[in-house]
This record gives C-alpha cells, sequence and structure tokens, in this order.
C-alpha cells in the first residue's frame, strides 16, 4: 500500500518535472503516455498547468527605459565609492597610528608626569592594541573559513 | 567555460571592467526578483543594485564553475531579508520586538499589487491566492515561475536537495489550484 502511494507521488512529481521541461527524453515519452492513457494522471497534469498558465499570466510592471540606461552607472558608483572608503579607511588608520606613536613617545619623554601614571598609560594602549589585533584575527579567521561570508546577515 | 565563467575569471584577474556585462545580463531579473520582496521600485532598483555590488566586492571568492546568477541571488535574499527586518522593526511597537525579528514574510506587508504587476483580468484572484499560501510555498513558485529557476538552481539557492524542491513546489502548486478555485 505504501509503496503503491510512494509510486503514485513519484509520477506525480514526475509530471510536474515535465510540465518544467526537467526530464529527459525517455522519461518524458513514458510520462507523455501516462498522460494520454490514465486519466488520473491527466487530471494532475491539467491542474499544474492551469496554476502555471495562471501565474504566467502575471506580467511584472515595466520600469521606465532611463533607469535601465543608468542602472550599470549605479552599481559602478557603488564599487568606486567601496575603493574609496578602502582608501580613506587605510589613510586614516596611517595618520591615527602615527598620531598615537608620536603621543606615547612624547608621554614616555616627559619628566613631569608620574611614572604610575606612565606606566597606566601604557598599559592601557597595550589593552587596546592586543583588543584591536584580537578582533581583526577574529574577522579574518571567520572570512577564511565562512563560504557565504559575501551574503549579509 | 561559458561566456559567464569567462567574464568572471577575469574579473578575478583584475579586469573590472568586464563586471559590466553580467550587470547588463542579470540585471532585469535580479531587479524583478528584488521587486517581489520588497514590493516597491525604488528599494527593489537600490537592492539588486546593492546586491551586484557585493557580488563584485566578493567576485575573488567565487568558485568557477558554479551558477553566477543563483550566487547573486542568495546575496540578493539576504540583502531583502535584512530591508525587510529593518522596516519591520521601525514600524513595530516593542513589546512586538520579539516575534518580528524571526518573522520574514515579505508578502503579508504589501498591500497590492499595483507596483509590481502590470494590471490583468486575472491579476487580483492569483494576488489574493498567492497572499494565502504559506511563506515557504510562496516562495518556491516565486523562484519557479517569476524568476525562472530550473530545480537545480533553486536547490542551490534554498540550500535543499532537488527531491525536496520537487515536492515542496509540487504542495505549493497544488494548494495553489484548489485556492484558486476556491476563490473563482
Amino acid at each position: 500500500m505504501k509503496n503503491e502511494y510512494s509510486k503514485r507521488n513519484d509520477i506525480e512529481l514526475k509530471i510536474m518535472a515535465y510540465m518544467d521541461g526537467e526530464l529527459d527524453e525517455d522519461e518524458s515519452r513514458y510520462i507523455e503516455q501516462l498522460i494520454r492513457k490514465k486519466s488520473q494522471y491527466r487530471q494532475i497534469y491539467e491542474s499544474l498547468k492551469h496554476v502555471q498558465e495562471a501565474t504566467r499570466d502575471m506580467k511584472f510592471k515595466k520600469l521606465p527605459e532611463f533607469y535601465w540606461d543608468e542602472y550599470w552607472q549605479h552599481v559602478y558608483n557603488r564599487i568606486e565609492r567601496g575603493v574609496s572608503w578602502i582608501i580613506i579607511s587605510i589613510g586614516a588608520i596611517i595618520v591615527l597610528g602615527f598620531l598615537a606613536w608620536n603621543a606615547l613617545n612624547t608621554l614616555i619623554a616627559d619628566q613631569r608626569i608620574h611614572p604610575v601614571m606612565k606606566g597606566g598609560i601604557l598599559l592601557l594602549s597595550f589593552g587596546l592594541l592586543i583588543l584591536l589585533i584580537s578582533v581583526l584575527r577574529e574577522k579574518l579567521m571567520v572570512r577564511k573559513v565562512d563560504k557565504y561570508r559575501e551574503v549579509e546577515r | 567555460m561559458d561566456e559567464d565563467q569567462q567574464i568572471i575569471a577575469d574579473c578575478q584577474m583584475g579586469k573590472s571592467d568586464r563586471y559590466r556585462l553580467l550587470v547588463e545580463k542579470y540585471k532585469t531579473r535580479a531587479y524583478y526578483a528584488a521587486l517581489m520582496y520588497s514590493g516597491n521600485q525604488d528599494d527593489a532598483l537600490d537592492l539588486s543594485q546593492e546586491a551586484f555590488y557585493r557580488a563584485f566586492k566578493a567576485i575573488k571568492s567565487f568558485e568557477l564553475g558554479k551558477n553566477f546568477y543563483t550566487w547573486l541571488y542568495q546575496i540578493l535574499r539576504n540583502l531583502c531579508i535584512n530591508h525587510y527586518k529593518r522596516i519591520r522593526k521601525r514600524n513595530i511597537v516593542f513589546s512586538d520586538f520579539q516575534t518580528a525579528r524571526h518573522y520574514v514574510d515579505f508578502f503579508s506587508d504589501i498591500k497590492d499589487p499595483d507596483e509590481i504587476f502590470e494590471e490583468t483580468e486575472r491579476r487580483e484572484l492569483i494576488w489574493k491566492a498567492l497572499k494565502k499560501l504559506k511563506a515557504s510555498e510562496r516562495e518556491i513558485i516565486l523562484l519557479k515561475e517569476f524568476n525562472d529557476l530550473s530545480y537545480r538552481e533553486i536547490s542551490e539557492v534554498l540550500a535543499i536537495p532537488i527531491g525536496s524542491v520537487m515536492s515542496r513546489l509540487f504542495y505549493a502548486r497544488k494548494r495553489l489550484a484548489s485556492l484558486l478555485e476556491e476563490l473563482q
């Protein structure tokens, strides 16, 4: 009984695949014969065909032509902006890194600041640096193993 | 190597101007796919262009031999989901927040099909029937009928086996058939 059900189910799926042009020649011929000979399968085919025709009757609203003409330009602008953001970020990292390095050097050389204070500021800077490296490393590790990294979640 | 694969290989080698050919080839499909998710033309344009941009950014990681459009579609689909969630978050009261975060049923918020479909005789009827389907049933119908993806492509987009694509699509169509009958 169960076998018969699953066989029927299998044929129904193949009827749909036939309608969608997903079967090879031999299978298509077999399904065509079934549809011709057996009314229950013909009924399924006709019902599926009716749904397909109904949905294909829906025509997407056309977009004015100038949107299509400008489409690539918009994508290109995004690409260009993306590149400029990368350059800005690298520049900002260099400038900020240089300023931080200078500030630390000045701090160490300054005799008026108490050594304990200097030690505290150095530890604080060192801790922030480790935190930054850790976050960057984590991001890069995830990037290496995550095959869907380009997909926004 | 087919044309798409050759273009992608060129882009991976640094000839990024070739990417335009892919955009020109798939822009219509990507736009209409986004339109089905967003329900308005401005968002659909923005989301589809953003998907092309993100695909370009990640083009080096694209595995040659795979289908470019299904890869782009996955990016686009996720962008649309996030866009939808952002809109929902903006429009809901705090008590609904938790449920809304996991609720992704684009169609329920699209009030009418005017921005998506041309007016035809059966449009309202089919629209009503589509809205009555479960989100997963509707999505597979949209992928097949409106995006014209093959079973293999749908299986890649939804990350399910082809057998599951077939049975899900079959039962979705069956339900749509009975809904159309009911509403007529």
